[in-house]
C-alpha cells in the first residue's frame, strides 16, 4: 500500500488550526487543564487564558469565581468572595526576621503582606498609631468611564479605596485583668461588601465593584473553661487558647453593647485564624469575605499590640 | 467468502485504502454502525471513505488495533498498566499537526478512549508553560492588540501576555 501524503495544507490555515479548534474540543482541553491543576497560582490556566480571543473566551467560561468553584484562579480571586459552604483553608507563615507575612494556599505562597514595591501588590493595611484601629485599602485602577471623565486618555495609575476598618477593643484585657490571664481580645469590623461579582468571570471589565452596606463582622465570644482556667473557641481542627486566635461572626445591624454574648452560639463562622505552630497559622475564610480582606484581618491581629500587656 | 469477514478496507481522504479489522473498527461508532448496516465481502465494490487524511489514519487504525482486543475481552490490571505506557509513547508526536489531525479524527469518529487521550495530551503540554511557550507549542498567533493588552493588563494587574 502506497501512503501518498496529500500536498501541504493551506498555510494560513494551518497555522490557526489550533486557534480555530471548534469550541467543543477547546472546552474539552482546557477544562482538562483546569482539573489537573489545582495548586496557586495556576499558571497553565492563566496562561490559556492570554493566548489569544478565542481561548479566552473559553477559559472565561470554565473558570468559575471561587464562591462557587472553592478555588482561586486568576489574581482578581483574592479579591472576589470565598465559597458558602466549604471554606478555603490557607495558612500564614510569618518569618520572624524580615517580619513579613506569606499566605499559602498548598505549598506555594501566594501572597505576601501587601509590599508596595512588589509586582502583586494589591492593597495595604495601615493602623493608627495606637494600634488598634486598622484601615485596609484596595488597590484599583479606575474604571475606563471614570478615566474618561477624569478627561484624558493617559494611562491612569491605580487609586487607593478604603474597603474596610477593624477596631480592637482593649478594654476588654483590663477588664479582665484580674483573672491573671490575658483576655480575649475583642474586635468589630466593617467591611465593604463586593458587588455580587458575575458568576463567571466573563465581565469585560474587572474592576471590583463595592455594595454601598458594609458587612459588619465581630469576634466570637470565646468560652471560658473554669477546669483549666482559660479562654477558649472551638475550632474546627483544633481547641486552642483563645488569645492569638480568634473567630469572626457576622453582627447584627442593631447591637452595639458590647457584653450581650452568649446568644449566637451556632452562627456561622465567616473568618477563623489559629495558631498551630510557632510561625505557622491557618486561615479559613469563606463567603462573604475574599482572601484579601481575610488576610487583612489576620495581619492586624499580628500588629494589634494590647495597650496593658 | 463468508459475510463474517476480519477485516474491512477504508479509504482515507487522501484516496488511500487502509485495512482495518473488524474488531479494531468497532472502537468507532460511526464505523460500528456501518458494520451492522452492511454487509461486507470480498466482492463489496463499495468501499467506505473517512473524512480523516492518510497520515493521521493511519495512526488511529494503530491505536485502534492496539486497544481492540482489550475493549472486546476485558483485560487485567497489568494489561492496562501497559497500555497507559504505550498511550504515552504513542501520543508523542508532532503537535501542530498529527495531535491536532488525531483529535478531530476521534471527534468526528466518536472514539471516547482516543479522544480523552488527545485532549489529556494537550492539556498536559500546558502544565507549568508561560503563555508564549503555549503559542510556540500550539502554533498559535497573538491576536490581541497592543491596546488590549494594555486594557487587560491594567484591569487584570499580574496578567501577562509573554
Amino acid at each position: 500500500m502506497s501512503l501518498r501524503i496529500n500536498g501541504v495544507d493551506d498555510n494560513e490555515e494551518q497555522e490557526r488550526r489550533w486557534e480555530n479548534l471548534p469550541r467543543e474540543l477547546l472546552w474539552d482541553i482546557i477544562k482538562r487543564v483546569e482539573e489537573t491543576e489545582t495548586c496557586w497560582p495556576s499558571r497553565s490556566i492563566l496562561s490559556c487564558a492570554s493566548v489569544c480571543k478565542s481561548w479566552r473566551t473559553i477559559t472565561k467560561e470554565i473558570v468559575k469565581s471561587p464562591e462557587l468553584s472553592g478555588r482561586l484562579t486568576f489574581p482578581i480571586s483574592l479579591k472576589q468572595p470565598g465559597p458558602i459552604d466549604f471554606p478555603i483553608q490557607c495558612y500564614i507563615k510569618r518569618n520572624r526576621e524580615t517580619s513579613t507575612y506569606l499566605l499559602y494556599l498548598g505549598p506555594e505562597p501566594f501572597a505576601d503582606d501587601f509590599r508596595r514595591t512588589s509586582k502583586t501588590y494589591i492593597g495595604k493595611l495601615r493602623s493608627n498609631f495606637l494600634d488598634y484601629k486598622f484601615n485596609i485599602y484596595d488597590r484599583q485602577y479606575p474604571s475606563q468611564d471614570e478615566a474618561a471623565a477624569a478627561g484624558g486618555n493617559k494611562v491612569s495609575s491605580p487609586r487607593k479605596y478604603k474597603v474596610g476598618t477593624i477596631k480592637y477593643k482593649n478594654y476588654t484585657i483590663h477588664k479582665y485583668r484580674f483573672h491573671s490571664i490575658k483576655g480575649p481580645r475583642k474586635m468589630k469590623c466593617l467591611m465593604k461588601m463586593m458587588m455580587n461579582y458575575s458568576t463567571t468571570t466573563s465581565s469585560n471589565n474587572n474592576k471590583v465593584d463595592y455594595h454601598q452596606h458594609p458587612l459588619k463582622l465581630k469576634s466570637k465570644v470565646p468560652i471560658w473553661d473554669e477546669e483549666c482556667q482559660h479562654w477558649h473557641l472551638n475550632f474546627r481542627h483544633y481547641d486552642t487558647l483563645a488569645f492569638d486566635n480568634f473567630q469572626l461572626v457576622s453582627a447584627a445591624d442593631d447591637e452595639d453593647d458590647d457584653d450581650e454574648d452568649e446568644e449566637e452560639e451556632e452562627e456561622k463562622i465567616i473568618l477563623e485564624f489559629a495558631k498551630i505552630e510557632e510561625d505557622v497559622f491557618i486561615m479559613d475564610y469563606c463567603y462573604p469575605l475574599s482572601a484579601f480582606q481575610a488576610f487583612a484581618l489576620c495581619l492586624s491581629n499580628f500588629d494589634a499590640k494590647p495597650i496593658s500587656d | 467468502m463468508s459475510s463474517s469477514v476480519e477485516a474491512i478496507t477504508v479509504l482515507s481522504s487522501d484516496g488511500d485504502e487502509f485495512k482495518i479489522t473488524v474488531s479494531a473498527a468497532k472502537l468507532s461508532k460511526p464505523l460500528n454502525w456501518m458494520l451492522e448496516d452492511v454487509c461486507f465481502s470480498d466482492d463489496c465494490d463499495e468501499v467506505p471513505t473517512i473524512e480523516v487524511n492518510s497520515k493521521t489514519l493511519v495512526k488511529v487504525i494503530e491505536y485502534c488495533e492496539k486497544h481492540a482486543p482489550r475493549a472486546n475481552s476485558g483485560a487485567s490490571d497489568s494489561d492496562a498498566e501497559e497500555l497507559k505506557k504505550w498511550d504515552i509513547e504513542f501520543m508523542k508526536m508532532d503537535v501542530k499537526d498529527i495531535l491536532f489531525h488525531i483529535l478531530m479524527a476521534a471527534n468526528y469518529l466518536h472514539m471516547e478512549g482516543l479522544y480523552d487521550l488527545a485532549c489529556q495530551t494537550a492539556a498536559d503540554l500546558m502544565k507549568g508553560m508561560t503563555v508564549s511557550q503555549i503559542r510556540k507549542i500550539f502554533h498559535i498567533k497573538n491576536d490581541f492588540s497592543s491596546e488590549e493588552q494594555e486594557q487587560l493588563r491594567r484591569q487584570h494587574p499580574g496578567c501577562s501576555f509573554d
